[in-house]
């Protein structure tokens, strides 16, 4: 077990830690810090200034996440119920992009965008940026829903249809419901990445647009204001801890139930 | 059912058109040439290579050694452990990053291989740990016991009944952790020294310029070796994706 408390103590707790101390140092207006504790930093973040940026980020986030939750639950239940050689294909048609290189996706997706379709302007718009996002996420919120449907039985299905449920009645009375854990899963695997994602507003949004990412490689390494970039780390970190538990415990209810 | 392939077929095709028209113009024999005269870009390579071997053949064995050792922690401690397993996974990689560069700047690393190493056994521990956990899940411990009361020796348990039944959980651990860390851009840059120029990097450095054909040759080679791993690691384990459970 020692690895683990070397990775725990060398990777989260240690850094988190610092940063966390940061966010509550002094910062001296030459950019550097003392050890004076003050909560500036958090009331600064208070600033309609930052809060418009946060809650920029957040609707962008919130945005991408329904949209890839919309079009991944259809096609993750479609995939689930091919047969044999079939699903690997599909699964596999899935999975190559997303293990294709990251700056590469971005990249292709550039391309994309500069063809003007529909005679629109793409590239450096937020629309180019949610589409960006959205094909940059999908293939995270279709996975956990994938796996959840195939471990489906499909006899509940058919006893509703026999017992006369309408296509609207199955969807919100038995398939959201039976998979609302998986359904969280995949909304916090887009949301929370999505929310501080920094390379895809960068790029596709040419930084035309400031979101929370590039709002954090700034406080560090341009602005140097270290206390106010870890203040917003450390509320996303609490804000992830929160949800992670949350979605884990209601996760537990449910495998009780089952055995 | 029938009704539902169109959203299936939009979604295929929306991941892979923009791939598809990017890289067809990597199909060409100039491409091909700059590429192998340019010898930055295949230095960077080289280095991302080593890199992923060395952290991904790390990663995996804390994995493993953890994936053994959490059966035998408490429940509340195990949970609390799983939950903080599956933060790197979720938190935004600028987070993590950046956490990183602070940490290693306060207790006083010099930037380099070192902290890039450390950096990226730190991400892929995560995915080496669940991997092999799901592995060790199905293991037919019986077989152990059995080896164990015929007589085997522990070394030779180890060799014919452990490590067969852990092969494919270390194979896919393996891959999944190179895959990551040949691909990590985010925490590379916040982490690494003056020297290192890890393929990712360079590739970025270069979008702001001009993009050369050669860029799009490589890219059809990373595609095609992503497209050969997919498919090997679909055809031979089948239940290696459930690290993205939470």
């Amino acid at each position: 077990m020692l690895p683990l408390y070397v990775w725990i103590i060398g990777f989260l707790v240690g850094p988190f830690v610092i940063l966390a101390l940061f966010s509550i140092y002094t910062r001296l207006p030459d950019g550097s810090t003392s050890t004076e504790l003050t909560i500036e930093a958090y009331k600064r973040l208070s600033d309609p200034l930052y809060v418009n940026i946060i809650l920029r980020s957040l609707g962008l986030a919130v945005a991408n996440t329904a949209l890839c939750l919309v079009i991944a639950f259809p096609s993750a239940y479609f995939m689930s119920r091919l047969n044999g050689a079939r699903k690997t294909l599909a699964l596999s048609l899935i999975l190559i992009p997303l293990s294709t290189s990251f700056l590469i996706r971005i990249f292709a997706m550039m391309d994309f965008l500069r063809l003007k379709l529909f005679g629109l302007e793409w590239l450096y718009t937020r629309p180019g940026i949610l589409l960006a996002l959205c094909y940059n996420y999908l293939p995270y919120a279709i996975l956990p829903l994938y796996a959840s449907f195939l471990r489906q039985d499909p006899r509940i299905l058919e006893a509703a249809q026999d017992l006369g449920a309408s296509r609207t009645k199955v969807l919100t009375k038995i398939l959201i419901p039976l998979h609302r854990s998986a359904l969280l899963s995949a909304a916090l695997f887009v949301l929370i990445p999505s929310t501080g994602e920094y390379l895809i507003p960068a790029l596709v949004g040419g930084s035309r647009y400031f979101f929370i990412g590039n709002f954090l490689q700034n406080q560090f390494l341009t602005a140097r204001n270290w206390p106010l970039g870890s203040a917003l780390i450390v509320i996303l970190l609490v804000l992830t801890l929160f949800a992670l538990n949350r979605v884990r415990s209601s996760d537990s209810h449910v495998e009780g139930d089952a055995r | 059912m029938k009704r539902l392939f169109p959203v299936f077929l939009l979604v295929v095709v929306f991941l892979w058109l923009p791939l598809a028209l990017t890289l067809r113009k990597g199909f060409s024999h100039e491409g091909l040439e700059r590429l192998i005269n340019n010898h930055d870009l295949l230095s960077s390579l080289n280095q991302s290579l080593v890199l992923a071997l060395v952290s991904s053949l790390i990663a995996t064995l804390m994995g493993t050694l953890t994936a053994f050792a959490l059966p035998s922690f408490s429940r509340f401690w195990r949970k609390r452990f799983e939950t903080l397993l599956l933060l790197p996974l979720l938190l935004p990689e600028i987070a993590l990053g950046l956490a990183l560069l602070v940490w290693f700047v306060k207790i006083g690393l010099n930037f380099g291989w070192g902290t890039l190493v450390m950096g990226h056994v730190g991400f892929c521990f995560t995915y080496a740990t669940l991997i092999m956990k799901a592995n060790i899940e199905t293991l037919d411990r019986s077989l152990l016991d059995a080896a164990r009361d015929l007589g085997a020796s522990t070394s030779s348990v180890f060799r014919h009944a452990l490590l067969p039944q852990l092969l494919p959980g270390l194979i896919a651990s393996f891959a999944t952790c190179f895959a990551l860390s040949l691909d990590d851009f985010l925490i590379s840059f916040f982490i690494k020294g003056m020297d290192q120029m890890t393929l990712p990097i360079k590739i970025f450095s270069m979008l702001h310029l001009k993009i050369g054909l050669e860029i799009y040759t490589l890219s059809l080679f990373l595609c095609g070796i992503s497209i050969v791993g997919v498919l090997v690691s679909q055809l031979c384990f089948k239940r290696n994706r459930s690290a993205l459970q939470l």
